[in-house]
C-alpha cells in the first residue's frame, strides 16, 4: 500500500508542471552557483598563493640586518581558499585575508571583501548554499502545500481511507515520496556540479574535505526532511491549500529571513563589542601599566635587568656576555603576549555569547541551523577563521621568539651592528595552516544540529498525531 | 462619496481577515524594533566618537597647560621622558572620525563594514613607522557571523518585508471575486472594475505605507532629529518602492488564475529581486572587478620602509626641497639630523606609495560604480543603494570621508614639516589655531539625493508600466 501511494505521489509531482519548472531553475542555479563560485574562489587562491609566495621571498632575501629589525620588519600570512568555500562562502567575505606578523604587535586579519564592495553583497552571493538552504525549501512548499487539499477536494482521500489507507499511511507516503524526490534533485544536481570542481586550478582538495562533504551532504537532506515535514504537517492540518500556502510562506518568511536577522541583532544588542580604538587603548595600558596597574614595564625590564646580572654575576650590563637587549625584547614579548592574549579572549568571549543567542534562535529557524552547520563544514565560520588567526599568532612568535633568541646568542648589549643572514631567515619555517578537523567542525555546531534534530522529531510526532490530517472527506 | 464609501468598505474587509491583521501588527512591531535597533547604533556610535574626542582633547589640554607654563616645546625638544617627534605627533594628531548621519539609524548599510574612525599623525599617509595604514588595514572589530545577518534596521523592513505585506495584502486583489464566484456582482456595480481595483490597492498599499510612514516619522523626529531634507527624500524612496510592489502585485494578481498561483508568482518576483539577481550582481561585480590581497602595495611599502632610510640624501631631501622651497630658504636653525631625515622619510614614504596605492582605491570605486550600474534591474538594490546613500552609509559616502581624511592628513604632515625644518618654536597661538577636524556627516550629499532621484524615477516608471499592462490584461480577463 505504502509502495503505490509513494509511487502516486511520484507520478502527481512530474505532471505538475510549475515543479518540473521549480526544480529546473533550482538545477541551473545550482550549477551556476558552482561554475561562479568556482571562478572567484580560483582567482582568489591564485591571488594568494603568489602573495604569500611573495612574502616568503622576500622574507628569505632580506640580505643582512640585525635579528630584532627582522623582527619589526615581519611578514605576512595569507588566509587559503579551500575548495569547499565553492559551496558557501560564509564569513569569509566579512573576515580579512591577510594577517601582518610583526613583533610587539597582534594584528587581525585586514582587507575583507565586504570592506571593498557596496552594499550588493549584503543581499547574499550566488553560492550552492544559498539555494538549497534559502530557495530549495521554497520549491518544498510549493510541492507539498496542495498536496492533501487538492484529494480532499477531488474526493480522492476519503476512497483512499475506505481502501484502507491510514492518515498515518497518507501523510509518510507523501513525506517520504516528496523527500525522495527532492534527495534526487539535489543529489543529480551536485553530481553534475561536484566533478566541476576538479577543474578548479589553483584549489586543491585538502584531507578531510571529502568527510566534510558527506556530512554537509548528510546536514542538508537533514535540513531538508525538516522542511518536507514541515509542508506535509501544515498541508494535512489546514483545510485549503491557499491557506496552506500562506501558512507556510509566512513560516518560511519568519525562519528564514526575519528570526536569523533578528537573533544576530538581538545578540550583538545584547553583548556589544568594543571599539577598534577602545580596545587599542586597553591592550597599550596593560602593556604600559601592567595587567594588575602595580607593575609598569619600566618595573619589569628593571626586574630582568636584574635577574641576569644575578644569573651571570656581573655588575653591570656591558659585562653581559649575552645581548640582554634580545632578552628583554623576549620578556616584553611574552608580556605583550599575555596582554593580547587576555584582550582578544574577552572579545571571542562577547562573541560567544552573541553566537549563544543566535543558536537558541535556530531551535525555531531551520535556515538558521543549517546555515551554521554548512559554515562549519565548508570552514568559512568564525571558528575557522579564529583558528587560522591563532595559527598566525603561534607562528610570529615562534619566529620573533627565535629571533630574539639569535639576537640573545650571537652578539653584545649594544651591538645593533651584528647582522644576521640568509640562515636565520631560512631557519624560520614556512607558514603552514592546518584546518580543525571535520569532526571539531561538526562537533562545534553540535547545538544547531541537536535543534535541527529536535524539530524532526517534534515534526514526525505531530504527523502521528490522530488530528494531523484535518477533514477526511470532501471538504 | 462612492470612493470613500469603497476606502471604508476595504478597510472593514482588511480588518476582518484575523491572519492580515496579525501581519500588520508584526509589521508593526518590526518597525518599532528596527527604528530602536538602528537608533541604539547610531548612539553607541556617536558615545565612541565623543569618548575619542574627548581623550583627545585631554591630550590637547595636558599639552596646552604645559605650553601655558612657558615649556618651550619642538620637534627636537623631548619632555616627560619622550622624543621631540612624539611631541610633534602628540600637537597635531587628531581623530577623524565619519560621524553617523542622522538617517543612519534608519539605513545602517555598509556602516557595520566600513571604517569610521581614522589617527591622523604627522606621519606618512600610508605608513605610521609601524603599521601600514592603507585603507581596510584596520577594520572596527565586529562580528563576522552577526555582519552576515545583516542590520535589522528600517531599511530591511522596507526592502525585505514591505514587498511579502503588499504581496500577502493584494495576491487576491481580483483572483478572490472570481475564486468566490462574486465576479459577476462586482462587474454589475456602477463603479468599473479597473477603479475598484485600483482602489482596493490603493487601500492596502495605503495601510502599509502609512505604518511604515508612522515609524519613519517617528525616527525622524526623534533618533534621526536634523535629517532635513535628506529624510523627505528618504520618505519618498519608501513610498516609490511600495507603490512598485503594489502595482506589481495588482499587475499579477490581474492575470486569469488562481490567487495561489499569483502567490507563486509574485514570490517568485521577491525572490528575483531580492535574492537571485542581487547575488548575480555581487558575482558580475566580483567578477570584472576582483578584489585582490594588496601583496604588490603591501611589498612596496615594506621595501620603500626598509630601503628609504639609508637612501642617498640627494633622492630623498631632492624632492623634498622641491615640494617645499619655502622651508629650505628657513633653515637658520636646523634640526638634529635623526629629526630631519625622520620627516623626510615620512615625506617620500607618501610621494612614492600614493601612485600605487590608487589603483587599489581606483577599484574599490569601480565595484562600487558597477555594483550601482547592474543593480538597476533589481528594485531591491536600487532602493537599498538609495537608502543607504541618503544616509550616508554607502561605500562612495566612505570613500569620500577617506578623501577628506587623506588632505587633512597631507595638511598636517605639512604643518609638523614646517615645524621640523623652521626656526620658530611651537607657540600657544599656533596650537590654537591649529585646524580642528570637521565632524560632519554630509560626505557626499549631492549624489545621494540625485541618486534618489533616478531611484525614484525608475521605481515610479516601472510601476506605471506594470499598472498599464495590469489594465490591458484586466480588460482581456473580463471580456
Amino acid at each position: 500500500m505504502m509502495w503505490r501511494l509513494i509511487r502516486k505521489e511520484w507520478t502527481a509531482a512530474i505532471r505538475d508542471r510549475r515543479i518540473v519548472l521549480m526544480a529546473c531553475v533550482v538545477t541551473v542555479l545550482i550549477v551556476s552557483a558552482v561554475a561562479v563560485r568556482m571562478r572567484a574562489a580560483s582567482v582568489l587562491q591564485r591571488d594568494r598563493t603568489a602573495a604569500a609566495a611573495q612574502f616568503r621571498g622576500e622574507w628569505l632575501a632580506q640580505g643582512g640586518k640585525d635579528a630584532h629589525s627582522a623582527a619589526h620588519f615581519g611578514t605576512f600570512v595569507w588566509k587559503p581558499v579551500g575548495l569547499l568555500n565553492v559551496l558557501d562562502v560564509g564569513t569569509d567575505t566579512f573576515t580579512g585575508s591577510s594577517i601582518s606578523l610583526v613583533a610587539h604587535q597582534q594584528s587581525d586579519a585586514a582587507f575583507s571583501r565586504a570592506g571593498d564592495s557596496d552594499g550588493t553583497q549584503r543581499f547574499g552571493e550566488l553560492t550552492p548554499a544559498l539555494v538549497v538552504e534559502l530557495l530549495l525549501p521554497l520549491l518544498v512548499i510549493f510541492a507539498a502545500f496542495a498536496s492533501i487539499s487538492t484529494e480532499r477536494r477531488g474526493g480522492t482521500l476519503a476512497l483512499l481511507m475506505v481502501q484502507g489507507a491510514s492518515p498515518r499511511a497518507v501523510l509518510g507516503a507523501k513525506l517520504v515520496a516528496l523527500f525522495a524526490l527532492i534527495t534526487l534533485l539535489v543529489g543529480g544536481t551536485l553530481c553534475i556540479a561536484l566533478p566541476l570542481l576538479t577543474a578548479v586550478d589553483a584549489v586543491r582538495l585538502a584531507p578531510g574535505d571529502l568527510a566534510r562533504l558527506a556530512l554537509l551532504g548528510g546536514a542538508w537532506l537533514l535540513f531538508l526532511l525538516v522542511w518536507v515535514a514541515i509542508s506535509i504537517a501544515v498541508a494535512g492540518r489546514v483545510r485549503t491549500g491557499q491557506s496552506a500556502l500562506l501558512v507556510l510562506l509566512m513560516v518560511w518568511i519568519v525562519t528564514s529571513v526575519f528570526v536569523p536577522r533578528l537573533a544576530a541583532n538581538l545578540g550583538d544588542s545584547m553583548y556589544p563589542l568594543p571599539s577598534r580604538l577602545a580596545f587599542e587603548a586597553a591592550v597599550a595600558h596593560d602593556v604600559r601599566a601592567g595587567f594588575n596597574g602595580h607593575d609598569p614595564d619600566s618595573v619589569r625590564l628593571a626586574d630582568v635587568t636584574r635577574e641576569m646580572l644575578v644569573q651571570y654575576r656581573v655588575d653591570s650590563v656591558s659585562q653581559l656576555p649575552i645581548n640582554i637587549d634580545g632578552i628583554l625584547a623576549q620578556r616584553g614579548e611574552e608580556y605583550t603576549s599575555a596582554v593580547y592574549d587576555r584582550q582578544f579572549e574577552r572579545l571571542r568571549a562577547i562573541m560567544q555569547r552573541q553566537r549563544q543567542v543566535v543558536q537558541l534562535a535556530s531551535l525555531v529557524s531551520p535556515y538558521l541551523a543549517v546555515r551554521n552547520v554548512s559554515m562549519a563544514l565548508t570552514g568559512t565560520d568564525q571558528d575557522h577563521h579564529d583558528s587560522f588567526q591563532r595559527a598566525a599568532e603561534g607562528y610570529r612568535r615562534e619566529m620573533v621568539q627565535s629571533l630574539n633568541r639569535y639576537q640573545t646568542e650571537h652578539s653584545r648589549t649594544g651591538d645593533w651592528a651584528a647582522q644576521s643572514d640568509s640562515t636565520l631567515w631560512r631557519a624560520t619555517r614556512e607558514f603552514v595552516w592546518t584546518r580543525p578537523t571535520a569532526m571539531t567542525a561538526l562537533w562545534s555546531r553540535s547545538v544547531e544540529l541537536s535543534a535541527l534534530l529536535l524539530l524532526l522529531l517534534g515534526l514526525l510526532l505531530a504527523l502521528r498525531t490522530r488530528n494531523a490530517l484535518a477533514g477526511v472527506g470532501p471538504a | 462619496m462612492t470612493f470613500r464609501r469603497l476606502m471604508q468598505f476595504e478597510l472593514q474587509a482588511l480588518r476582518a481577515q484575523r491572519l492580515i491583521v496579525a501581519v500588520l501588527v508584526g509589521l508593526a512591531l518590526a518597525c518599532a524594533y528596527a527604528v530602536t535597533y538602528g537608533g541604539n547604533v547610531n548612539h553607541s556610535q556617536l558615545m565612541i566618537i565623543d569618548s575619542l574626542q574627548r581623550a583627545r582633547a585631554g591630550t590637547v589640554d595636558s599639552l596646552r597647560r604645559d605650553l601655558g607654563r612657558g615649556m618651550q616645546i619642538s620637534s627636537d625638544t623631548g619632555f616627560e621622558g619622550r622624543s621631540g617627534l612624539t611631541n610633534l605627533d602628540d600637537y597635531v594628531a587628531v581623530i577623524a572620525a565619519k560621524a553617523p548621519h542622522p538617517l543612519q539609524a534608519l539605513a545602517i548599510g555598509q556602516a557595520d563594514v566600513l571604517p569610521y574612525q581614522r589617527v591622523i599623525s604627522a606621519r606618512s599617509l600610508y605608513y605610521d613607522g609601524g603599521t601600514i595604514r592603507l585603507r581596510g588595514a584596520q577594520p572596527e572589530i565586529r562580528n563576522p557571523e552577526k555582519q552576515l545577518a545583516g542590520n535589522f534596521d528600517l531599511a530591511f523592513v522596507v526592502v525585505y518585508l514591505v514587498p511579502l505585506v503588499l504581496i500577502a495584502l493584494c495576491y487576491n486583489v481580483l483572483s478572490d471575486d472570481a475564486e468566490f464566484g462574486t465576479l459577476a456582482l462586482v462587474r454589475s456595480s456602477p463603479v468599473p472594475v479597473a477603479t475598484l481595483v485600483l482602489w482596493r490597492v490603493a487601500v492596502r498599499t495605503g495601510v502599509v505605507c502609512l505604518i511604515v510612514g508612522s515609524a519613519a516619522a517617528v525616527a525622524l523626529l526623534t533618533v534621526s532629529r536634523g535629517s532635513g531634507l535628506d529624510g523627505v527624500w528618504w520618505l519618498l524612496v519608501v513610498l516609490a518602492y511600495s507603490v512598485f510592489w503594489g502595482a506589481m502585485s495588482t499587475g499579477i494578481s490581474a492575470r486569469r488564475g488562481a490567487g495561489g498561483t499569483s502567490a507563486m508568482i509574485l514570490l517568485g518576483a521577491w525572490l528575483a529581486c531580492i535574492v537571485v539577481i542581487p547575488a548575480i550582481v555581487s558575482a558580475v561585480v566580483d567578477a570584472r572587478n576582483p578584489v585582490t590581497s594588496r601583496a604588490d602595495l603591501l611589498s612596496v611599502a615594506r621595501e620603500k620602509v626598509g630601503t628609504l632610510w639609508d637612501a642617498p640624501r640627494t633622492t630623498t631631501f631632492g624632492p623634498f626641497w622641491a615640494a617645499n622651497p619655502d622651508l629650505r630658504r628657513d633653515t637658520v636653525v636646523r634640526r638634529p639630523a635623526y629629526t630631519e631625515q625622520f620627516a623626510v622619510w615620512h615625506f617620500n614614504l607618501t610621494r612614492l606609495l600614493a601612485p600605487v596605492a590608487a589603483p587599489y582605491d581606483q577599484l574599490v570605486a569601480r565595484r562600487q560604480r558597477d555594483g550601482r550600474r547592474f543593480g538597476v534591474i533589481s528594485p531591491a538594490l536600487v532602493t537599498a543603494s538609495a537608502l543607504a546613500a541618503l544616509a550616508r552609509s554607502d561605500l562612495r559616502s566612505n570613500l569620500a570621508f577617506e578623501d577628506t581624511v587623506l588632505a587633512f592628513q597631507g595638511r598636517r604632515a605639512r604643518l609638523a614639516d614646517s615645524l621640523t625644518f623652521s626656526a620658530a618654536r611651537f607657540s600657544s597661538q599656533q596650537f590654537q589655531s591649529l585646524e580642528p577636524w570637521p565632524l560632519a556627516t554630509d560626505y557626499g550629499v549631492g549624489h545621494a539625493r540625485a541618486y534618489a532621484a533616478m531611484a525614484i524615477a525608475l521605481l515610479l516608471a516601472a510601476g506605471l508600466l506594470i499598472a498599464l499592462a495590469a489594465r490591458h490584461s484586466l480588460r482581456r480577463h473580463l471580456t
